[in-house]
């Protein structure tokens, strides 16, 4: 019978340090998953990941349990990357900027890829990944990872207000290169509560 | 949309390194909300995500556990009074033997 979360979390912050590893075993292919989308490509987000872990299991002790484990990781997995992706950009002379088209101009010539291409969330991961590191980052952790503003701004260093205009940014940019398949929907509306920005 | 943004921005006198830095920036924060209906497609596709995971490499798991002892080793020997004994006996040792090869030394 497998473990409880909640007792391996109090394990790991007694110093067991199994129970720490068997949180990692659970949880890093989903912190890789993010990690992938925050820095678009997986060896970079393998450092990352790494680094989470290294972060997460210094901080243990402190984890109070208000949110899942998984949302903390999310939050750490944001910030390393977000450090990450700062100290990556100082290395580059060129760098895209905000307004750069998402439009990729060397699809990948893999045949299995491009038979996935059909597949709308093929689709949308490719565009996400062509998305300027600092929209991208934004649009993933609100919209696939369903972190508030206020975490996002926190994590990334930025303000609240400029997480929701990134966001803004970041939607009207998938919107424009996924704008094809959204007329090809099947039709049924998705149903959103009134909110000003969410 | 623009001249009520226009307006507004020139009102709250946008710094340079504000996100709404320019009438445009402000204008889109202003049409944030009447826009998130027609992002709900966008938003449902991009949720979709959460479920779909990218495997990562078979050496990952291995790579992290790794990391994890060697940094549990550093914190014990950073934490032992032992090894400070230990490393301050060492530290002594090398100091007393490069100041004798310097003594020797022509």
């Amino acid at each position: 019978m497998e473990v409880e979360m909640e007792t391996l979390i109090e394990a790991a912050k007694d110093g067991d340090r199994a129970a720490f590893d068997e949180i990692v075993r659970r949880t890093y292919r989903n912190v890789f998953s993010l990690a992938v989308r925050l820095t678009g490509n997986e060896d970079d987000a393998s450092d990352v990941t790494q680094e989470v872990y290294v972060r997460a299991f210094k901080a243990i002790k402190r984890f109070r349990g208000d949110a899942q484990i998984s949302t903390w990781l999310y939050r750490i997995c944001a910030n390393c990357s977000s450090t990450f992706l700062k100290k990556r950009s100082r290395h580059r002379h060129a760098e895209l900027d905000s307004d750069s088209s998402i439009a990729d101009p060397h699809p990948d010539a893999d045949p299995t890829l491009q038979v996935e291409g059909s597949d709308i969330r093929y689709r949308v991961d490719q565009a996400i990944r062509q998305l300027p590191e600092r929209l991208r980052s934004v649009v993933v952790l609100r919209d696939a990872y369903d972190l508030s503003h206020q975490e996002i701004a926190k994590e990334l260093d930025i303000t609240e207000s400029a997480a929701k205009v990134r966001l803004h940014r970041a939607r009207k940019k998938l919107q424009s290169a996924l704008g094809g398949l959204d007329d090809a929907r099947d039709g049924t509306p998705v149903v959103e509560e009134a909110e000003h920005v969410s | 949309m623009r001249e009520m943004a226009h307006l507004l921005w020139k009102k709250l006198n946008m710094s340079a390194d504000s996100p709404m830095a320019t009438v445009t920036d402000l204008a889109e924060y202003i049409e944030m909300g009447g826009l998130n209906e027609e992002f709900a497609w966008i938003r449902a596709q991009v949720a979709d995500l959460r479920d779909s995971i990218i495997e990562p490499p078979a050496v990952l798991l291995p790579a992290i556990y790794e990391e994890l002892d060697r940094m549990g080793r550093a914190q014990w020997l950073r934490s032992s009074p032992k090894w400070m004994a230990y490393a301050g006996g060492i530290a002594a040792s090398a100091g007393a033997l490069a100041l004798a090869t310097r003594t020797r030394r022509p």
